[in-house]
């Protein structure tokens, strides 16, 4: 394995959490997130299980940054 | 060409129009199709690593689809959120999936696997240098784990996602599941990995230490 994947696999470990919101549990609450972004909350406080997803999960990022890219976009 | 103005509504007149008359819904839907059209085109554009030369056409699709979808589904909405920002996420979720499928669909699992990126990817490779038996006594660690704790299937997700970078969506159905099942069989995989780490004395700070 390629010591960059290597290391990308430890981060990703130590990031690990015993219980996980799932993809299908995300993309339900993602309008809601969203909005809570572009508001400026604290989601760190307020929905710190949807954002450690985000920062897990490669595709329900991808669409977490075009939604907002959309949204700020179609004004 | 200026762009026809749509009207502003608030999650409840979304909601009575499209819950209202034949003449209402095709208004709303004209109206949600413009605001959906313009924030979806302009986000997929805006991301050089999709890069597919027919976007517009994409776009377009993903959003009718979108429609159909929203127009059966407004009373499922729960007003957590503003009722286009719902919308829009059903818009962005059907692009992706769509370009996602696109960008994948002539690659079957097995040419997914082939050169070199089997499951023997993960047995540990040549040593170090001198001086660098402790880091390749780490990673024979780790690589040795890896290869004989986890399941075959978590391995044959792994190398995807991680080595090959496909994304969930496409590895899941290849392998006969959902995408959330396929992030559940990663969880346990991670957890699995972290616990027998654990046990072998090394935490995942320990391990990334070895690779400054």
């Amino acid at each position: 394995m390629p010591p960059e994947v290597l290391k990308g696999l430890v981060i990703s470990l130590e990031k690990t959490k015993p219980v996980e919101l799932d993809c299908n549990e995300i993309f339900a609450r993602l309008d809601e997130y969203v909005d809570a972004v572009l508001r400026g909350d604290d989601l760190d406080r307020l929905m710190p299980d949807m954002k450690h997803h985000l920062e897990m999960c490669k595709d329900c990022f991808q669409e977490y940054e075009i939604l907002v890219s959309a949204i700020e976009a179609a004004g | 060409m200026a762009e026809l103005a749509t009207k502003k509504r608030t999650n409840e007149e979304w909601l009575v129009a499209l819950q209202g008359t034949e003449s209402t819904v095709a208004d709303a839907l004209e109206d949600l199709r413009t605001i959906l059209l313009r924030g979806l085109k302009h986000a997929l554009n805006a991301r050089a690593d999709l890069n597919y030369d027919r976007m517009e056409a994409l776009a377009e699709d993903a959003v009718q689809d979108a429609l159909l979808t929203i127009r059966d589904k407004a009373h499922t909405f729960k007003g957590n959120s503003m009722f286009t920002t719902w919308a829009h996420k059903i818009a962005v979720h059907k692009a992706l999936s769509e370009l996602r499928r696109k960008r994948w669909q002539d690659s079957s699992l097995d040419d997914m696997l082939e050169s070199g990126s089997k499951l023997s990817t993960f047995k540990s490779s040549a040593p170090g240098p001198e001086g660098q038996m402790v880091r390749s006594q780490t990673m024979s660690v780790v690589q040795n784990i890896i290869q004989n704790e986890l399941t075959d299937r978590q391995k044959q997700a792994m190398v995807l996602l991680k080595l090959k970078g496909v994304p969930m969506q496409e590895v899941a159905e290849r392998m006969g599941m959902q995408r959330n099942a396929l992030y559940k069989l990663m969880h346990d995989a991670r957890l699995k990995l972290k616990k027998r780490l654990a046990q072998e004395g090394l935490t995942p700070e320990d391990v990334l230490r070895q690779f400054e």
